[in-house]
């Protein structure tokens, strides 16, 4: 229980927040936090809490799987550092590129494959799977 | 006065059967809450274990997410994602996101340095 009081600031916000099907476990001394935001706010919001108690995550004791839906159709903007963001074929860095996005473009999410990998497409229309990670949805 | 006494009895008599009656009733109403409502009497619910992801998803999905991130290292050991080298703030909250949401068993993070 020793975890679940460390982080308890964590979980009373995602019960307040409304994070549907939420479960905190606490198993071979990792907290298992999991659950679906209702946006992609309240998920950043829970992700700057942790980072709250635990600065930069450094202690590995926590796996926080909270999700969100993005709408089909809604638009993302490309977060990337400075490069372009991959399109490809399919969902794995493996999967030849298709096309390209720029730092700030907006593109079109087709829909939500998994958590880590989006169809979108371009405004160019070229269409193929980006990842998660370098797309932040407009509410 | 005997009608008195009968009275008296009676009442006496209902009293007790009354406060016997309500000791059941106590009773029982309390081993009817205990077996519903604590935890600990409910072996049959557990809650679920934990999912862990297999070691090929993991690598699969580390693979994909830190692909692009300069300076660090990474690899994959019974469901635990370690990872190693010196990353900016910023990468390490994007990472992090992506690889707590591939359901790994924990993350190691002793070698890991940001900044």
């Amino acid at each position: 229980m020793a975890l679940q009081d460390k982080y308890r600031q964590l979980i009373t916000t995602a019960q307040q927040a409304g994070v549907t099907n939420l479960q905190v476990r606490e198993q071979g001394g990792v907290l298992y936090i999991d659950g679906h935001a209702p946006t992609a706010t309240i998920k950043d919001q829970l992700w700057n809490v942790y980072g709250q108690i635990d600065p930069n995550f450094k202690s590995g004791d926590v796996i926080m799987n909270v999700n969100t839906t993005v709408t089909s159709g809604s638009q993302a903007t490309v977060n990337t550092k400075e490069s372009n963001l991959n399109i490809r074929r399919g969902p794995g860095t493996d999967q030849p590129i298709v096309g390209k996005a720029a730092k700030g473009e907006k593109v079109t999410v087709v829909n939500q494959t998994n958590d880590q990998w989006w169809l979108v497409r371009s405004k160019d229309g070229e269409e193929g799977y980006a990842h998660a990670q370098y797309l932040s949805p407009l509410a | 006065m005997k009608k008195q006494i009968l009275q008296l009895s009676l009442v006496a008599l209902l009293v007790t059967g009354f406060s016997c009656k309500g000791k059941d009733k106590d009773k029982s109403t309390t081993t009817t809450t205990t077996n519903t409502a604590s935890p600990e009497v409910a072996p049959t619910n557990p809650p679920a274990p934990v999912e862990i992801a297999g070691d090929a998803t993991l690598r699969q999905g580390v693979t994909d997410a830190t692909k692009d991130i300069k300076g660090l290292t990474s690899r994959v050991e019974n469901g635990v994602i370690i990872l190693s080298g010196t990353i900016s703030k910023e990468d390490n909250m994007r990472i992090t996101q992506t690889l707590n949401s591939l359901q790994p068993k924990r993350i190691d993070r002793t070698n890991l340095n940001v900044q």
